[in-house]
């Protein structure tokens, strides 16, 4: 059995790059598996726990005033637990010359003593005084500023203050600043006095028999008991004017996203180590086809079929436990630092990146399970022939009976000889056609959706005809607005859009969440809506309404043809939804003009002036000179926004997702490369004396290594048709999935991206194809012709 | 036409040295059919191997039509190879994906030396010079080994050599399909081809005009023939 064993083990070696190339493939196999596994793992688990530390509200209101008499109501109310006082202010910060974001301004009476949607420090101090800031980390790059630094902010009536930032706290209840292109900032109640800011909010947490958080976090009941509590208040002279409640209340926003990403990350990823799998069956079944004949030859000296499949399966266990023990210190290795990166996507940090270890043995059980059950297989078929089979097998299929493709007569023979080589072995043949075909098709399908999300994007801000929008509390007459714009230089059109906010009443009276209204003006040339369903607004439409497709996300009991029933400035008024529209910035109600002017109060009101602008010259200047000169026309801006800003924050928001997909893929489709090489290597070497004979008459180093290559390009091509075949049902799948994962909407099929996508493939396919070959054609190429014929 | 010069090659292993060729030298004549015999590990195949270009020499020179291969690069010698010798080996070495007239097309492709219309033409007409001419879309798996060492000639005159290099093209046949063989390179001969062969066989030398013995590294005896019989 020694020396079996030792036999078992040389062979293996034999030939070292085929068999590197082949433990590299299920290496990286294996450690791609165990990578996403674990992650997902720790991010599930990181994402509930630290989010849960932060103790979120159940729910959050926006009233009129805050009191000594509404916090005693509220104390007395006995559907609430605890509750806590805050102000919020929607402001402007400049972050450059002439260059404005908007600003979350939170303020808070104790930092340290926060019992609900807790923030925590980072750096510097946690109690700013007066006239600082405390700045959320995230919006650090946002702002491009920290401790020690002055945020000039913009107030509502247009004048600016300075706050200096002294400390860095992290908030994760809020949605990441740079994906919104926002800055969070936190100060003193007397800061928020001295500035004449104002902004009331209550952040609430309800009660729960036994304090259990499912009745804590329950939304039915947290909308049933807001509601209650509004009620009380409105009925104690209060008005509310907000309602917040999460759609997934108690758990973090980015939870089901992060889920669903890493679930579809973890099916790639087991692609991958099935890959790896296969690759290393594929080494196995050369080496044994390799030795049958010495196999034979030792059964016919009295080895038995047990002691020489033992041995054999005894070595690459070892290897197996080798590959399996090096992908897991990798995979422990690097899973802290891509889980944090992931959840630092989400303005995140995991505070525990240990994996718990049952998971660690099913790992590692299902890591040496089943290569072991593909290394059993071709061990059996070749070490099970009969000694007189063995000695006489000559494991090429020299029949006329070998598949046979079509051979276009314009191939010279070298070529034809590539092509039939890689014909030999079909099984081989079939593995490598079956990893390359199935990796192609998925990263055709990634790549699809990828430019899919691109183009849907692109489209969806093509929809909107403006170049510069900006919200401003005065409410401007036609003609006087005429006036200002035909002093600002850059401005070629306008348009004055309607803006306010409702809140959504259930059929049950219940007030569930607040929605934006936005309402373009009669015969607008500024939108040309992406309906999804239904119809645009006309002229003539007041209670009819279109919603954009987020709408429905929070609220998918309603559908087209509904009524909807929304408060708006105290008044309850019942409007029909006619059409949903795409758009990817909050869920927001687009109502008529007719509606607006009937339904909205005018205290209610807000205008989004939108600007067509002449560009002659750099965007990022007009832009600057569009805002100098509306503030030089006395125009209070509250809020503005470019339409590369709107174009950067939609690009952002999927970058990341979108190229942590790429990465993995970029894995599966480098597993699949290491294949190639290693089959490369093995028909290579099997090719040896052939390539003797060539060299003897007279064939130089480059038609041997072209014969290698062609070999090597014909493998790719062939699986690159097949993965066309593949692509498309994949494809098909890969947007829907993908734009209901990323974009939260079904994508456009589009046979671009997927022409696109497949002409990308077809390039890396020939570079794999050219990489798998390179180093065994030169070593083929460099072979003297005396070696090559002596090869056994 | 062929010229060795005090040819010595020597193995070098890590502690000795093992001459296997000592200070070699004779001359062949263009068109002479030259049988080099002697015992297994006398040296005789490496002198193949240098001649063809297939090993290399440590010490003297190999000319050639006035070249001198010893000091060719692997490119040139590649090439030179091509040009100017057919090889036919013990064990035929056919390409097994091709079939046999391809095989015999295979060469034509490499060099490139025969217009690419002709090449078809005269791949069939050596086939048809061994015998074989029913045999062109065979592969070669579906040949016996005299048939299959037939193409192998035909393969090694299809650039239109001069040389011809057979080692122990015989090795592996029986007496009549040897007798085929023999015959084949005997005619090619005959039609000016210069022939080197190394072999084992005692009685059969048909066709052949010379004979060299090498024994121990060194050429022991180096005489004409007659009639493919010892004179």
């Amino acid at each position: 059995m020694k020396r079996l064993f030792k036999k078992a083990m040389r062979d293996l070696f034999l030939d070292k790059r085929r068999a590197v190339m082949s433990l590299l493939a299920i290496l990286i196999g294996t450690m791609s598996f165990g990578l996403v596994t674990f992650c997902y793992e720790i991010i599930s688990r990181e994402l509930v726990s630290v989010y849960d530390a932060i103790n979120p509200a159940s729910g959050s209101l926006e009233v009129d005033r805050i009191d000594d008499e509404l916090i005693a109501l509220t104390k007395a109310f006995d559907g609430i637990a605890i509750f806590e006082q805050k102000a919020y202010s929607k402001l402007r910060v400049q972050t450059g010359e002439s260059e404005w974001k908007t600003l979350e301004l939170f303020a808070v009476k104790d930092f340290s003593a926060m019992e609900m949607n807790k923030i925590t420090s980072e750096k510097g101090s946690f109690q700013p005084g007066e006239g600082e800031a405390l700045i959320e980390r995230d919006a650090v790059k946002v702002a491009d500023a920290g401790i020690g630094d002055t945020l000039v902010i913009s107030l509502h009536d247009g004048s600016t203050k300075e706050l200096v930032i002294t400390g860095i706290v992290a908030d994760i209840g809020l949605h990441p600043a740079t994906a919104h292109d926002t800055v969070y900032a936190y100060i003193s109640y007397d800061t928020l006095q001295n500035y004449g800011l104002t902004g009331n909010k209550i952040d609430y947490i309800i009660t729960g028999s036994n304090n259990s958080p499912e009745e804590k976090y329950d939304r039915e009941r947290i909308l049933s008991i807001s509601n209650e509590y509004i009620k009380m208040l409105e009925e104690n002279g209060y008005t509310v004017t907000d309602l917040e409640v999460s759609d997934t209340p108690g758990l973090s926003m980015h939870l089901e996203e992060y889920k669903s990403a890493l679930f579809l990350l973890q099916i790639f990823s087991f692609v991958t180590f099935l890959f790896g799998c296969m690759i290393m069956s594929g080494l196995i079944s050369s080496i044994i086809s390799g030795q049958t004949r010495q196999i034979g030859i030792l059964k016919g000296v009295g080895a038995d079929t047990g002691k020489i499949m033992g041995s054999y399966m005894l070595v690459f266990f070892l290897l197996i436990v080798l590959t399996t023990a090096v992908s897991l210190c990798l995979s422990t290795f690097f899973v802290g630092g891509l889980s944090s990166a992931l959840m630092s996507l989400g303005n995140m940090r995991p505070a525990d990146t240990s994996v718990p270890g049952y998971l660690y043995g099913m790992y590692c059980a299902l890591a040496l399970l089943v290569p072991m059950i593909a290394a059993f297989f071709p061990i059996r078929r070749g070490v099970g022939l009969s000694v007189k089979d063995a000695v006489n097998y000559y494991g090429v299929n020299l029949d006329n009976k070998a598949v046979k493709l079509p051979e276009p007569k314009f191939l010279s023979r070298p070529v034809l000889l590539s092509l039939r080589n890689a014909l030999r072995r079909r099984s081989r043949l079939l593995l490598n056609v079956a990893t390359l075909s199935v990796a192609g098709a998925m990263f055709v399908s990634v790549v699809t959706s990828m430019i899919s999300i691109q183009t849907t994007l692109s489209d969806n801000l093509d929809s909107w005809k403006f170049d510069y929008h900006f919200m401003t509390n005065t409410v401007y007459e036609d003609e006087e607005l005429k006036e200002i714009m035909a002093n600002v230089p850059a401005v070629a059109g306008y348009e004055k859009w309607g803006s306010s906010s409702g809140m959504l009443v259930h059929d049950n009276g219940e007030i569930v969440n607040s929605y934006t209204i936005v309402s373009p003006p009669r015969a607008s040339v500024m939108i040309e809506p992406e309906m999804l369903e239904g119809r645009w607004l006309t002229d003539e439409d007041s209670n009819q309404i279109v919603v954009s497709h987020k709408f429905f996300l929070s609220e998918p009991d309603y559908q087209i043809g509904d009524r909807l029933t929304l408060q708006i400035g105290g008044q309850i008024q019942d409007f029909i939804i006619v059409g949903s529209m795409r758009d990817f910035g909050s869920a927001a109600i687009y109502m008529s003009e007719n509606g607006y002017e009937q339904f909205v109060p005018t205290a209610d009101r807000l205008s989004n002036i939108k600007l067509v602008l002449n560009f002659n010259g750099l965007r990022k200047t007009v832009y600057k000179a569009t805002e100098l000169a509306l503030k030089e026309q006395g125009i209070l801006i509250l809020q503005s926004q470019s339409k590369s800003d709107l174009n950067a924050i939609a690009a952002g928001h999927f970058a990341v997702t979108l190229q942590t997909f790429l990465f993995i893929i970029c894995m599966l489709v480098i597993v699949s490369g290491f294949g190639l090489a290693a089959t490369m290597n093995v028909q290579t070497a099997e090719r040896t004396k052939e390539i003797g004979i060539m060299k003897a008459m007279g064939a130089d180093r480059k038609q041997i290594t072209d014969i290698v290559t062609s070999e090597s390009l014909l493998i790719s091509l062939i699986s690159w048709i097949v993965s066309v075949a593949l692509g498309i049902p994949l494809s098909v799948l890969g947007v829907y999935v993908f734009g209901n994962l990323v974009i939260e909407t079904p994508l456009q099929f589009s046979i671009v991206s997927l022409m696109a996508s497949y002409i990308i493939w077809l390039f890396l396919t020939i570079a794999v194809g050219r990489s798998a070959s390179r180093s065994c054609g030169k070593r083929a190429a460099n072979m003297s012709v005396k070696d090559s014929l002596a090869f056994e | 036409m062929i010229q060795f010069r005090n040819v010595n090659k020597i193995y070098r292993t890590g502690a000795n040295d093992y001459p296997v060729l000592k200070n070699v030298s004779f001359g062949i004549e263009k068109g002479e059919y030259v049988i080099i015999t002697g015992k297994s590990g006398s040296g005789k195949s490496t002198l193949l191997n240098i001649l063809t270009g297939v090993d290399n020499a440590s010490s003297g020179d190999v000319m050639v039509n006035g070249t001198n291969i010893l000091r060719l690069d692997e490119a040139q010698m590649t090439r030179w190879r091509g040009e100017n010798v057919g090889i036919v080996f013990q064990f035929f070495q056919l390409i097994p994906t091709l079939s046999v007239l391809e095989n015999i097309l295979l060469p034509m492709d490499l060099m490139n030396r025969i217009p690419q219309g002709k090449r078809m033409e005269r791949a069939k007409e050596l086939l048809a010079m061994v015998g074989l001419s029913g045999h062109a879309g065979k592969m070669p798996s579906a040949l016996s080994g005299g048939e299959q060492q037939r193409v192998a000639i035909a393969r090694a005159i299809a650039n239109n050599v001069e040389l011809i290099v057979a080692d122990e093209p015989t090795g592996n046949l029986d007496t009549k399909n040897a007798e085929m063989i023999f015959d084949i390179l005997s005619e090619l001969n005959k039609s000016g081809k210069t022939i080197v062969m190394v072999t084992h066989e005692k009685d059969t030398m048909k066709g052949a005009s010379r004979k060299i013995i090498v024994k121990d590294g060194e050429v022991l005896e180096d005489y004409l023939l007659k009639g493919g019989c010892v004179q």
